[in-house]
């Protein structure tokens, strides 16, 4: 045993010696693998984060939240009375918080949370006396509002002034302190809070911690009528946002894949490299058991490594996203705290798994066993992979499936287009220079050594193609869906209906139809759900597509008739007829269905019925407004102008359509931020991998190029020549990547979208921006491929 | 001491079976130095290299100091590999390790404990005091052999196999190594059986033989 350690140990100082020889072959060897594990850390991470937010309490209790008193559906604050009642009941686990916003006069916006100061001061002090024992403690008072570091811009106006909060009963400006990881909501004391906000003993809701059953069932009886009572892991956005991060995690997926394509580079050319010392080792004396064990040593340590730099990496690109991911969280799938990335040594362990996993599973597909079996593993690959898509294709239902498609796809191009190109290389080329001659040889030749990079760069600009192609047509969708849906001229925003302003705007000349909008929140059969209402009859719904193509009429509604969203037959399984029953706290509200419409970018389902009988419904409500159509002569700006002066309407509450649309579309493009910078670090990936096959390329090169310039070829001559073939290369790679684009895009708007969102996309094409993508990354390679084909060309005559 | 009886390899590519080693018989009593010579395509680095343990014969006795190579398996003939003294053509230096750590390799294989006390001493006598930190590549071919020697004599073998070590060299540099080689091996008393083209340094050898076709002339 002691004999076989001193060997392995000396075969790793050997191979030590050999990476502080070769540390460049090392950096691609360790930032193959990092990068592909930092994408998927950094996803995991933000998953992670969305799923234990309630780990720590907002009101920053060391307890993990169980449970949360929140107002009723449709109500926004509980009465503080009721957190009086629990603790006059011994529930002493209950901790009040108080949210709302405050504006400041530079137009920005500052979200706020009161909670018990003295639950958070004892934290800080703990956290100081541990931590920064050196520093000078923090001055807190009651009037104290502690604002994230991140946000100090806000706090400022154009001209440096700083800028001062609107308080609506001319309160006292609260003092602000900054500090590092605060996060969305500053802090003050709840006391504080209620008065910057004139919140008058109102509650945003009650944190719970440890709860038994009984006492949760005691709570509930307290509470009836005036709370509800919820898991916090059972939050709606828990439901609403899986598929959002569902399409984060196969984004980094992919982005797996390609790095794992660049690693795959990199270890073929470290074992290449390493070849003939392995061989020399044994010439030696070095067992083959020893040189495996070490290598198997090696492979772990660098596993753990890549691991470390690549959740390093992770927690940096998360933290880098984060900002936009709680954009869209918030807006669209009703996150209610923002996340804070943390360090996590759980996301280290799954990036170490992942890592030891692809480096067995390239180092086996490197064994001379696999070699021998290349053919039939081709065929048999090739086989499963067809029948794999057939199948997907006619029965993919739920979203693993839908992606399992998306990489029979990629998997079908990964086998064939490889073939492909050395079939085109491979045509017979009647050719007289002899350079040309050599460069097609040599082309035919070396194309195996670049499979990895044209694989990498096929998967990279493939599924940037199809990711293009997918957001284009969303966009497209989207803006044809908001075109007919916000028709109208003008939206003025409400939370009441004013039967005499609505009566009075109705019956002026110029206006054509006047609508209204109003929601109430709840659940369908446990699913989130809303029911909507526009006015009193089919006239007011008419900006509403039906899926069927029909226009709605009054039949629609007609014996408790009611629309549903696509997403509700989609995605929760309902049909035409089928009985919705909305459930609001204890009130029920049903319908039956007689169509479905497209609504995009809605997670939930929703119902639209008539205004009147949401109204007598019993269920709260949002009123958002009035939505105003003008006949075709009618100035809007006009119409503004006499609902500002004659209605004494306030400005900041009219809304042009043009801005409407424009609020809308830009909440969906910042949907699309975190998908197109995951596309970005993927195609990156792919060009590194490109430096490294053309690297590891130049170990068998040399001694052909060296005969090239031994006999007479110029330096610029060879360099030209390694250019052309690589550009050569790529565009025939980025040809093939465009079916593969328009396959995945395809997959991608029928069945992964329909599927994990609900809402079916009609197929549509950028062609110009399209070629532009391919244009660049040809040029970009090219641009990537000069430095280490300039190296392997810069062959000096002492040399030769 | 080396003992080889009816030595027998072939090589098969497809259908062809190339015979290239025949019925060969050889004794080199302990401590005796033979040349091996033969054209190209002979057969006499195929037949350094079954003695050495790098490949094995088809039939027939390999004896080498009382130890029957027939019937070592892959692990026992790379365990016996460490205990003799291999030199080849092309040096086969580790070229990612400096000269002192290329000298110490196989030693520290075969002896982890032990320090190299001969370690200075053979340096000096080879010439490699001053070129101990540098890579491999830094040294001309006459020096990268000089290292190459060094290794296997530091490894105190019984027996050394060396494969046309002066291949690379020119005729003075040639002669000035297998004098040194043998001289070496002489004062350690250790076989030393060495293939090569040349004529000219059978003088240094106690026992010649010429290989032709696979068969000792």
């Amino acid at each position: 045993m002691a004999v076989l350690s001193n060997e392995i140990k000396l075969i790793l100082a050997t191979h030590l010696a050999f990476y502080r020889r070769h540390p460049w072959l090392m950096v691609l060897f360790f930032l193959g693998f990092s990068l592909g594990s930092a994408l998927l850390t950094a996803i995991s991470g933000l998953n992670q984060e969305a799923n234990t937010r309630y780990q720590n309490s907002s009101a920053l209790i060391n307890n993990p939240v169980t449970h949360l008193i929140k107002p009723l559906t449709g109500k926004y604050y509980i009465d503080g009375q009721l957190w009086l009642t629990l603790r006059q009941h011994g529930f002493v686990n209950a901790q009040p918080v108080l949210r709302g916003r405050l504006k400041l006069n530079n137009g920005q916006i500052f979200a706020i949370q009161g909670v018990n100061t003295l639950l958070w001061l004892n934290k800080a002090q703990l956290k100081q006396s541990g931590e920064n024992s050196g520093k000078a403690p923090y001055r807190f008072s009651l009037s104290t509002l502690l604002v994230d570091a991140q946000f100090k811009e806000r706090l400022y106006t154009k001209n440096d002034n700083k800028a001062q909060f609107e308080l609506k009963n001319g309160q006292q400006q609260p003092d602000i302190s900054w500090m590092g990881e605060i996060g969305l909501w500053a802090i003050t004391d709840i006391a504080n809070a209620d008065y910057l906000l004139d919140a008058k003993g109102k509650l945003s809701f009650i944190e719970l911690s440890h709860a038994t059953d009984k006492q949760l069932a005691k709570i509930e009886k307290l509470i009836v009528g005036q709370a509800q009572l919820i898991d916090a892991e059972q939050q709606e956005f828990d439901v609403l946002s899986k598929a959002f991060f569902f399409n984060l995690t196969a984004l980094a997926m992919l982005g797996y894949i390609v790095a794992a394509f660049l690693s795959f580079n990199a270890i073929k050319l470290t074992l290449t490299a390493r070849n003939k010392l392995l061989k020399q080792m044994q010439l030696l004396g070095c067992t083959k058991l020893s040189i495996q064990l070490s290598l198997a040593i090696e492979l772990i340590i660098v596993s753990i490594c890549t691991a470390l730099l690549g959740t390093l990496g992770g927690y940096l690109i998360a933290n880098g996203l984060v900002l936009d991911v709680n954009r869209t969280l918030v807006n669209l799938y009703q996150l209610d705290k923002s996340l804070i990335i943390k360090w996590q040594w759980s996301n280290v362990l799954l990036g170490f798994a992942l890592n030891i996993s692809a480096l067995v599973v390239i180092l086996l597909a490197q064994t001379k066993q696999v070699a021998d079996k290349g053919k039939l593993m081709f065929y048999g690959l090739l086989a499963s992979t067809l029948a794999g898509l057939i199948w997907l294709l006619n029965y993919a239902t739920n979203e693993y499936q839908a992606l399992l498609l998306c990489f029979t796809l990629l998997m079908l191009f990964i086998l064939l287009v490889p073939k492909a190109l050395l079939a085109v290389v491979s045509l017979p080329v009647r050719m007289t220079d002899p350079l040309k001659q050599w460069l097609h040889a040599d082309t035919r030749f070396h194309l195996k050594d670049l499979h990895i990079a044209i694989i990498a760069i096929l998967v990279a600009l493939g599924s940037a193609i199809g990711m293009q192609i997918m957001v284009k047509s969303f966009s497209h969708t989207l803006n044809a869906h908001l075109e007919k849906q916000l028709s109208a001229d003008i939206y003025l925003r409400s939370n009441t209906i004013d039967s005499n302003l609505r009566q009075a705007l109705n019956n002026l000349p110029e206006v054509e139809k006047l609508s209204i909008y109003m929601e109430s929140d709840g659940k369908v059969n446990h699913v989130p759900a809303n029911l909507s209402s526009f006015g009193e009859n089919s006239t007011h719904y008419q900006h509403i597509s039906l899926t069927s193509g029909l226009p709605i009429t009054a039949d629609n509604f007609t014996n408790k008739g009611c629309l549903a969203n696509e997403q509700s037959a989609i995605k929760f399984g309902y049909s035409l007829n089928d009985l919705a029953v909305f459930k609001q706290n204890s009130n029920t509200y049903s319908c039956r269905i007689t169509g479905f419409y497209y609504d995009y970018g809605n997670p939930r389902m929703s119902l639209l019925t008539l205004e009147e009988r949401q109204r007598t419904s019993k269920l709260n409500r949002d009123i958002f407004g009035y939505s105003i159509r003008l006949k075709n002569n009618t100035s809007v700006a006009k119409f503004s102008e006499r609902l500002i002066n004659e209605f004494n309407q306030d400005s900041t509450k009219i809304l042009p359509n043009k801005r409407f649309k424009k609020m809308a579309n830009d909440l969906f493009e910042d949907t699309f931020v975190v998908t197109k910078a995951l596309n970005g670090f993927i195609l990156a990936i792919a060009l590194l991998s490109l430096c490294t096959s053309l690297l590891s390329l130049s170990v068998n090169q040399l001694k052909q190029l060296t005969i090239l310039r031994n006999l007479g070829v110029t330096q610029q001559q060879l360099l030209t020549m390694k250019l052309l073939q690589t550009a050569g290369i790529v565009v025939f790679t980025a040809v093939f990547a465009v079916p593969l684009g328009f396959a995945l895009g395809f997959a991608l708007l029928k069945f992964v979208m329909p599927i994990a969102f609900g809402w079916t996309i009609h197929f549509s094409l950028d062609l110009t921006s399209l070629l532009l993508t391919c244009l660049t990354l040809v040029v970009v390679s090219i641009f990537c491929a000069y430095l280490p084909i300039r190296k392997l060309t810069n062959l000096e005559a002492k040399e030769l | 001491m080396i003992e080889v009886k009816d030595l027998c390899f072939s090589r098969t590519d497809g259908d062809n079976k190339q015979n290239i080693l025949n019925r060969l018989d050889l004794s080199v009593p302990a401590a005796q130095h033979l040349a091996l010579l033969g054209d190209s395509g002979s057969g006499k680095t195929t037949f350094l290299h079954i003695l050495a343990g790098l490949l094995q014969a088809d039939s027939g006795l390999v004896s080498v100091n009382n130890q029957d190579l027939s019937l070592h398996n892959e692990n026992e003939l790379t365990l016996y590999r460490r205990k003799i003294g291999l030199i080849f053509q092309h040096y086969q230096l580790l070229n990612c390790l400096t000269v002192k750590q290329n000298i110490l390799f196989q030693h520290k294989l075969n002896f982890p404990k032990q320090t190299a006390s001969e370690f200075e001493h053979l340096v000096n006598e080879l010439g490699l005091e001053n070129k101990l930190n540098v890579l491999p590549d830094q040294l001309s071919g006459g020096e990268q052999q000089r290292v190459g020697i060094a290794r296997a004599l530091l490894n105190k073998p019984q027996i050394i196999f060396a494969d046309e070590p002066t291949g690379n060299l020119d005729r003075k540099r040639s002669h000035q190594v297998v004098k040194l080689l043998t001289e070496l091996c002489s004062e350690r008393k250790i076989n030393l059986v060495m293939v090569t083209h040349s004529n000219q340094l059978t003088d240094y050898f106690d026992q010649v033989k010429v290989l032709r076709d696979g068969c000792f002339e």
